[in-house]
Parts: structure tokens; sequence; C-alpha cells
């Protein structure tokens, strides 16, 4: 069996540790969940400090406005639970309140806000520090400034154009000539530290229903939104059972619809029918087959992904051990099959080239992270405004932007995530866990909009198949197919590999040898027998992983 | 300042932060500086909980039984001070008995430790917190475990040769068969944990006059040694005034002799004779210039450099800029001079391709630490034990290294750096702090021997000169000279320099990418208008900075 020694070296060392890890994509954000795991907290107390953290350093990704999903498991109830808190459609949101426009932009396009719901119900389930304590380093670098890198400032200077529409938007982000911070600048955001400092002192209950609610709901009324006391109100996160599909003896959980992280269980299923013999890494024909297997389950996840309270997702056959044998033979091994593309799409000919999607190379503004403790506890948390700074709205005097997330709805009648008054998106994120024998050994997830549905499966396979380690595992080049037989491909796949995918009929476009459009994933692996952690962070964007 | 378009983006984001940094070659050493500064500590009392940590993750490198120099600046002050803790001969060395051999393996190797009197008397003189809290994470992770690295496992098969004659250094690191421990593997050290413990409670004392001074010498006596408990309990460490040279507007300083520092100095006052329109990044005369130039002051080196208790270097001239001058017109922009090596040679090779020195060139040993609080105290720190695993005896039960730094002397006697009974050995140790107009701006240290005094100007130049952030310039190709013409470069500098530079005369050998031998490097700068200190951190080894 291959291991780590028959790979390139990583890019930078796997973090390894003893008293826990935590793996995010903002060294702050990782440090604020590291010194919460050294003063005694768990990894949920961790996960409440490095999401509070993100929210202020990585401010054009995730959230309190936003939403988000988790994957936790708890060493001593000796099981996996997931957390969806990932919003719902306003009461208001009926599709013909929408345009193609409108529902992406602005204030029309907010979903009530999970993430406060989902942060403190993990908290309150299983966490032993008061928020006080875990929101302290959000609110001090809210309050002092935190250093904006090269990477942030790029966005926020690239996000200037949507900000400078909101005046409660630009007056935090941008400066009086309405441009971005430069790298090394020291960003302060004064309201938003006084909307933690709420959080602290009354909860989720001040969000949802309390001052800060209302504070929101005006920001909301004052552009005409349609977000209200009551969508707030009615709010809350909800414990549900995660899915599951085995590989090669490892059971690999991720989260049940309205997410629609079943694709990656499914391409497992399908990439599993090939003997272990019959899989290399960064060989054609091993590629060929993984990309026909990520189109097909594409498919699938376009015909049935969705808000499960409103359409029938038909899971069992889905992730049947039968359903990817007889999918596989539906894979022609010398040839490249056409794709309708990444989401739903209506009027489409079979085969027809389809203009190319922007917001698929925007590599999705959303944020991932784990936190795993010394006790075994480790939660997995895929989080998002949908695109940068959401809405572009920051709600009234809140600090808080608000996501955009009624843009990752379908408009078209027949489409089975189709907006909807209270509806839940199909949300293509996939916070990924993963045990041998019982015992946890990976969490892995990535941002990456509708990439991350391929990108995960590649990380597995990397990790599962060919023995990587973590780091090299999110280092290893990835590809993503957009549409038709189009395929983009990190520069770094050899040129011979690319040549011998084009005689499948792929169709190749290189992307950068490092590309944040195809994700910037964090993971953690744990040998519970030697008691080490492992930790790997994406080079594609600022991710770090710290041990303790 | 112009940045070349050429200049390759960095493998991972500047770290930054405002609150305080710590850059060390372990994950865990940094964090362990991080949760000090997050505590309340300050950079002094961060450096003293790294360099003990340091001493259990990253043993080969460095420990209480090494000897180090660092440079730091007190908050507020205008120029940076040092300490040196370099160590002495011990009063009974008869130069006559001793080799190049036994100058690297066994008891005659040592000099009197100075590690644990540096740090102390550091902590003494500028710490704020308790030795128990900034030596708790390194005793925790002695006595309860912590991870065997990739890096770790690598240098212990690597060097499994060096500590295999000393069987209680071998049954720590290899397994029965003598095979290295796997990266991975959780490694425990009771020993070292209960000395670390000794030290915490008893201070210095325990070290030099205490039970660990006397399991030192009982073991150097056994093995025929020559340590006494007099060589130990008189060792002190010496305060220093840093040397200092304007380039272009900055004030760069690094620390006096026994340190070989000024070396670097009067390198750059050389670099500084080219007008900045001359020099730009990686080109083969940027290069070529940096070589002759640092020909010119290793030979000055070698030819002034001894103990100044006894030696009078002409410091004055030079690091004079009319010194440069003239050394400027001896420095042909056409060909590569030959240069007479590193060290010491009684009988200089008039032929260029004599051999050279094997022991020289494995210059992954030693370690180095960046540490700054967000009062502005900031310190740079090389620590080590000499080879890897130094003299390879431990001492005692101790769990305690010596080093075998008395090999930085000379053996010659009528060197000016010969070795002598209680003389401090010239040694390469030495870090650079910058500041503009009378405040700090940048602090840049790294481990590498000799080779340290050369490698300071390649990045400094990079920084300086080049305008490159400071993670782009420790991760630009850097190079190292030996003897005669003989230079090793890393293979990533462009093609066309490579091909002018051997056209110039220069014998090249072609380092990895990315080299062990020039590796390990960290610097912090700090933003004077935002307050955020940036922070680089090689790729090379498997250093972390962590800000908070």
């Amino acid at each position: 069996m291959a291991n780590w020694k028959d790979y390139p070296p990583p890019s930078r060392p796997v973090a390894m540790s003893v008293n826990g890890m935590v793996a995010s994509a903002h060294p702050l954000a990782s440090t604020a969940g590291i010194k919460v795991l050294a003063d005694g907290g768990n990894a949920f107390d961790a996960a409440v400090a490095t999401a509070a953290t993100l929210n202020v350093v990585e401010p054009f990704m995730s959230g309190v406005g936003g939403i988000g999903i988790a994957l936790v498991y708890h060493a001593g109830e000796n099981r996996v639970r997931a957390l969806n808190f990932s919003g719902r459609a306003p009461r208001a949101a009926t599709p013909d309140r929408f345009d193609e426009a409108t529902k992406a932009t602005g204030i029309l396009s907010a979903l009530v806000p999970g993430n406060v719901a989902g942060w403190l119900t993990l908290h309150e389930t299983y966490g032993s520090m008061d928020r006080e304590r875990l929101f302290a380093p959000a609110i001090g670098y809210a309050e002092d400034g935190f250093p904006v890198s090269r990477w942030g400032s790029q966005i926020m200077c690239g996000m200037a154009g949507r900000l400078g529409a909101f005046g409660s938007s630009a007056a935090i982000i941008l400066d009086a000539a309405g441009s971005g911070p430069r790298p090394g600048a020291r960003l302060v955001m004064p309201q938003l530290a006084a909307s933690f400092r709420a959080l602290v002192r009354d909860g989720a209950e001040t969000f949802y229903r309390g001052e800060l609610a209302a504070r929101i709901v005006a920001g909301v009324e004052a552009l005409d939104g349609l977000l209200t006391a009551t969508d707030l109100e009615d709010y809350q996160a909800e414990w549900v059972e995660p899915i599951s599909t085995t590989y090669r003896g490892h059971q690999v959980f991720t989260h049940p619809p309205n997410s629609s992280a079943f694709q990656v269980l499914q391409t497992l299923n399908l990439m599993e029918t090939y003997g272990a013999g019959e899989l290399a890494w960064q060989e054609p024909a091993t590629l060929h087959r993984f990309m026909e297997a990520i189109k097909l389950c594409v498919t699938d996840r376009i015909e049935y992904g969705g808000d499960p309270d409103h359409i029938q997702v038909p899971l069992t056959g889905l992730l049947s051990k039968e359903y990817a044998a007889a999918q596989r033979r539906r894979i022609d091994p010398e040839r490249a099959a056409v794709v309708r593309g990444e989401h739903y799409t209506i009027g489409m000919p079979a085969g027809a080239l389809t203009s190319g999607d922007s917001q698929a190379f925007d590599g999705g503004m959303t944020t991932h992270f784990s936190a795993a403790d010394r006790d075994g506890n480790v939660v997995t948390v895929t989080q998002t405004l949908g695109g940068g700074f959401g809405s572009a709205v920051a709600a009234g005097d809140t600090g808080i932007f608000l996501n955009n997330m009624g843009g990752w709805f379908d408009l078209e009648e027949d489409s089975p995530n189709r907006i909807g008054p209270g509806r839940r998106v199909d949300f293509v994120v996939a916070p990924t866990q993963v045990f041998r024998d019982g015992r946890f050994v990976l969490s892995i997830g990535t941002p990456g909009s509708w990439g991350i549905l391929q990108t995960t499966p590649q990380m597995l396979l990397n990790a599962l198949e060919f023995g990587m380690n973590v780091q090299q595992a999110i280092d290893a080049p990835r590809f993503r197919y957009v549409t038709g037989t189009q395929v983009t491909m990190e520069e770094r796949f050899p040129t011979e590999i690319r040549q011998a995918l084009a005689r499948y009929g792929h169709e190749v476009q290189i992307i950068e040898p490092w590309s944040a459009a195809v994700g910037g994933a964090q993971a953690i692996a744990a040998d519970s027998e030697q008691g080490i952690f492992q930790g790997g962070a994406d080079p594609r964007r600022d991710g770090f992983a710290f041990g303790l | 300042m112009t940045v070349s378009s050429h200049i390759p983006a960095s493998t991972r984001p500047v770290v930054m932060g405002t609150n305080g940094m710590v850059s060390t070659g372990s994950v865990l050493a940094s964090q362990a500086g991080a949760g000090v500064l997050a505590d309340g500590g300050n950079a002094f009392d961060a450096a003293v909980a790294v360099c003990f940590v340091l001493g259990v993750v990253e043993s080969y490198m460095t420990g209480p039984g090494g000897t180090g120099v660092a440079v730091y600046t007190l908050a507020g002050e205008s120029r940076p001070r040092a300490i040196d803790f370099s160590g002495r001969v011990p009063k009974a060395t008869d130069r006559s008995l001793l080799t190049n051999e036994n100058l690297d393996l066994g008891i005659l190797a040592p000099l009197v430790p100075g590690n644990v009197a540096g740090w102390l008397a550091l902590h003494e003189r500028h710490g704020s917190l308790g030795l128990g809290r900034l030596l708790q994470p390194a005793i925790d992770y002695a006595e309860n475990g912590f991870p065997i690295t990739y890096q770790n496992s690598a240098v212990f098969a690597e060097h499994a040769g060096r500590i295999l004659p000393y069987p209680d250094a071998a049954t720590l690191f290899l397994d029965r068969s003598g095979r290295a421990l796997a990266p991975g593997t959780r490694m425990r050290w009771p020993q070292l944990g209960t000395s670390m413990r000794l030290i915490a409670d008893q201070g210095r004392d325990a070290f030099y006059t205490g039970a660990i001074a006397e399991e030192i010498v009982r073991t150097s006596e056994e093995m025929g040694g020559i340590l006494t408990a007099e060589d130990l309990a008189t060792y002190e460490p010496e305060f220093q005034d840093c040397l200092k040279i304007d380039y272009r507007g900055y004030q760069i300083y690094a620390p006096p002799l026994p340190s070989g520092g000024f070396q670097s100095l009067a390198h750059l006052k050389l670099m500084e004779q080219f007008a900045p329109g001359e020099l730009a990044f990686s080109t083969a005369d940027t290069v070529h210039a940096l070589i002759e130039a640092a020909k010119l002051s290793i030979t000055d080196r070698i030819a002034y450099a001894g103990d100044p208790d006894v030696v009078d270097v002409p410091l004055d001239g030079l690091l004079s800029g009319a010194y440069a001058g003239s050394q400027r017109q001896r420095l042909d922009m056409a060909a590569a001079g030959a240069v007479a090596g590193e060290t010491y040679d009684s009988e200089r090779p008039d032929d260029p391709l004599a051999a050279g020195r094997p022991l020289d060139y494995d210059a992954g040993h030693t370690t180095h630490l960046e540490v700054a609080d967000r009062e502005g105290n900031v310190i740079s720190m090389t620590i080590t034990l000499g080879h890897y695993f130094g003299c390879c005896v431990l001492a005692g039960g101790t769990g305690i290294f010596l080093n075998n730094m008395m090999r930085m002397g000379d053996l010659h006697p009528d060197a000016p750096g010969a070795i002598a009974p209680g003389r401090r050995p010239v040694h390469a140790m030495g870090s650079t702090q910058v500041f503009r107009d009378g405040r700090f701006i940048l602090s840049l240290g790294m481990p590498g021997g000799w080779a340290i005094l050369q490698r300071n100007v390649q990045i400094l130049v990079n920084l300086l000169d080049f305008g490159l952030d400071v993670q782009q310039a420790i991760e630009a190709p850097q190079f190292r000279l030996y003897v005669g013409r003989d230079v090793h470069i890393e293979e990533r500098l462009p093609l066309q320099t490579r091909r002018e530079l051997e056209a110039r005369g220069h014998e090249i050998s072609w380092l990895e990418p990315w080299s062990m031998r020039v590796s390990g490097a960290h610097a912090i700068h700090l933003d004077p208008e935002s307050g955020v200190y940036s922070t680089g951190c090689d790729v090379r080894r498997e250093g972390l900075a962590i800000g908070i």
C-alpha cells in the first residue's frame, strides 16, 4: 500500500500535536481556537471561538449573517451528529419577487441567517466555557483592529464596487476614497464588536428575538428587504442524522439534504467499484474514471438536490452500492460524456456548450474549519455568506453582513431547488468525517461553490486510496468539471496527463498551479492509538493548521 | 523599492499579528510562545518557553546543553542589545589532544553550555512571568508525550550513524533494529522532563551547580572528559552592545564578537557600494556581486576574528564606508575570485579546487526563533548543539545532550580564533535587526553554520533593496560559498542567471530547489504605520509562524 513517501513532499509541514488541533482559513482564527483548547476548552468551544474570529478576520467569507452546517463527533457519546443551520428563505420569498440579479446581490438575496443559532447550539449542547471567553478574541480583533492579509486585501479591494453601493457596508470596509484596505493595514469593526457583545450578554435570543433582531430588521426594512422579525423569530438550528457510506473499510459521514453532500458519497461509491489496483494517482485512466463518476453524480444531484421538506430525495437508492455498480456501467472507459453543468438550467440541448459561468470561477466565498480536542471530540464546519460579503449589505448599524444565499436557489419552475417561502437552499457544502473501526481518522472539507462536491472526493481519495498525509492530500492538484466536456485543471497536472485526457475527449482548461477556484481545504487526521493529530491547510488561500 | 515582476508567489501567506508574533522551527514551540504572549507574558517570557519546547521537539538542534546568542530590542529603545551565551572552552582543555574527529563526537567536544544561563539571564532581566509557567509546556510535552514529526523522523534516519555508538541516545530515537521512529509516533522523555522541573524550581543553579551540574561532571569524568564543576559554576553569559552600520538609510545591527556577525555587516557595506539601479532580484550581476562580496568579507572574518577578550579586531575600519569603497575596487564583476574557505587554514590553497570540509557541508543543525510582543519588544535568538545531537553524549540521566561547539574554534595555534582554555570560539550565530529613523522595523535570523553570515545579507537585500515581503524574501533561492570558486545554489534560480554565473567562472553545485542546507530563517517586520507585525517563516524546515 502506498504511503506519504510515494508522493511529492508537502508544500508546508504537517502540523502535528498531541493535545488538540485547529485548522481554519485564517491563522488568527486557528490560534484563537487553539488558545481556547489550551485554556481547557473543548473542540466545541474552540469551534465557536474560531467561527467568531473568522467573522472578523475573514469578513467576506462568513459571519453571523451567514449560514452553515456542522458535522460533530462527540467522543463521550461515540456518535457523529449533523447540525443544520443553513437558514431559510423569508416567508415573503416567492419566486415572483426575484430576477437573476436581485436573488444574487442586494437585500432581497438574504436568507434567514443560521450561524448564530448553529454556533450557540453547538455551544449550549456540548461547550464548556462561557460565551464571554469564546467571543473575546473576535471582539478584541474587531475593536482593536486586525491585520489585513494580502489575500484579504485583494478580495476586499475587488469587492469595493459591490460594497460601495451600500453606505453601511462601505463605512466598515472602504476608506473615504472608496478603496479597500492595503495588505498590512489594520481594520477595525466596532459595530460588529458591539453586536458580539450583545450575543455574549443575551445569547441567540438577542439575534433572533431581541434587540439585535430589531436592528437587523430595521436595516432590512430600510432597503425594502423581505426578512421580517417573524422570519428571525421562527428560526432554529436542527440536529439531524448524518448520512454515510463506506469506502474500502472506512466509514465516511457527511451532512444530509438540504446539503447536497450526498454527491460526495455517491462519487466515493462509484470509485470504490474499481479495484484498488485499478486506481493510481495522476494516471489518465483513473482521472478519466473520476471525472466520469463525478459527472454522473453531479447530474443526479441537480435532479434530486433540494430541501427534503419539499422534495423527495431518494437517498437510499442514491447511496446504495448496487446503484453505484449500475452507474459504473454507464461510464465509457474510452470517451468523455457530456454533462449539463454544475447546477440546474433549462433548455440545454444535449451536447451543447454553454456560456461560461463566472460565479464558478470566484472559487466560492465560503470557509471551512475544524477543531479537535484531546478527549477526541471533533467539530467540522463549513459556513458561508454566499458571495463575497454575501448580499454586500451590512444590516443597519449592526456591522453584520447579510448573506446572499438566495442566489443559490433556482427560479425555474421545474427545479427541485426553486426558491419559496421558508425553504432551505440546496446547500453545496460537504463537511466530512471519516472513521475506521469505529475510530475517528479524518475530518476534511473545503469551500469552492459547486466545486466542493467534486474536490472533496478527490482529497478523500488522496488520503484513503493513495495514502497521502493530510497536507499532501490538500496540496495535490485538483480538477473541476464545469459543463459539457469542459474540465478545469490546475497547471501542476503534468502535460502528458492533460494531453492523454484530451484524447478521451475532455476539453482541458488550465488554471493557475495553485488555484483558489478549486477550494481552500482544511483537514485534521488523528491516530487515536498514538494520540497524535496531524493538521493540514490549503496553500491556495490563507489557511493554517495549528496544534497544541 | 520596486518589486520585480518575476518574484515567485510564496508557498504560504505572510502570517500577521497585532498583539504579538512567534516564529520558530516547530509548530508546538510557536504555539507555546503564542500561549505565553496571550496569557500576558512578554517576548522574553515567550522566548524562554519556546527554547525549552524546542529542546524537546527539536532535540537534535538545541537544548539546555547547547549554546546561543540573541539580539533584542526593548520596546521604545532606539537600538537593539545582544546577549552572548555561546559557551566557553573548558579550562582543562589541551588543544594538542583535539582532532576533527573528537571535536565532532564524544566528551571532549562540548563547550561549557551557555543556553540555560543565557535564557534565564534574559528572563531575570526582562521577563515577567514565573519560570513554572514558562517551562510548563516543555515539561508537559516531555512527560506526556509529543509527536515525532516528518522532519524529526528524517533526521533520526539520516543521522542514525552519529548516535548508534551512543546507546543512551540511540534508544531514544531508534527502534531495536536501528530504524528511526516513524512520523506520528508519540514519544515521551521523562528524564528531560525531570531536569526541566529542576530548572523551573531552582533556576540556573540547578544546571550550573546543582543536580544537573553533578550529572554533567560525573558523565564527563567517566568518559574521560575535562568539564569540571568549576567550569560550570563560573559560567556567565555576557550582555553586549550591538555592532551597527548605516545601509541606504537603514540602521542595521548585529551582535559583536565572539559572534562573526560583523561579516554580514561588512558584506552589506560592500553591497551598498553598488547603486540601487545596478542590482535587481535574481540577476546574474546581483548574485555574482553577493558572492564576491561574501568572499571578501569571509576572508576578513577569518583573518581577524577571535575571542574579544584576547583579540583586538579592527571593527571600525572593517565596517567603514571608506573600507567598503576600497574593497569594491577588488571586486571583479566579470570573474569569480577564489576564497580560502570558511575557516582558518594555515595552508591557504592556491588551487581553487582544494578539498572542502565535508563536516561543514551539512548546515541543517541549529535552530532559530523570533518573538515580538504587543509592547514592541522583539527578540531574535539562534541556539544550537553544534552538529546534530551535539557531541551525542547525554549527561547521565538528565536527558540533556551536550554540544560540540568547540569545533567552531580553530585547531591551528596561529589562528586568531584558536581554541584555548576559557576562551569563546568565534561562531556563526548572529541575527540582524534593522531600524529606520531610530525605530525598529525588522528582525531576521537563521541557523546554518557559517552560511548564516552569508544568508543574512542575501535575505536583507531581498527585503530592503528589492521590496520582497518577509515570506518571499526567505523563500527566494539562496546560496552558500565554501572554498575556492565553489558555490552551492538552490536550483530555482532562473536558467539565464545560472548560465551567466557559470560563464563568470563560478563552480556551481546545484542544490535541491528547497535545500535544508540554506534553511530555517525567520523574520518579523513591523509596519510602523499600522503596528502590524508580518512574519516570514522558512518552508525548507518544519517551522510555523503564529500571530495573535
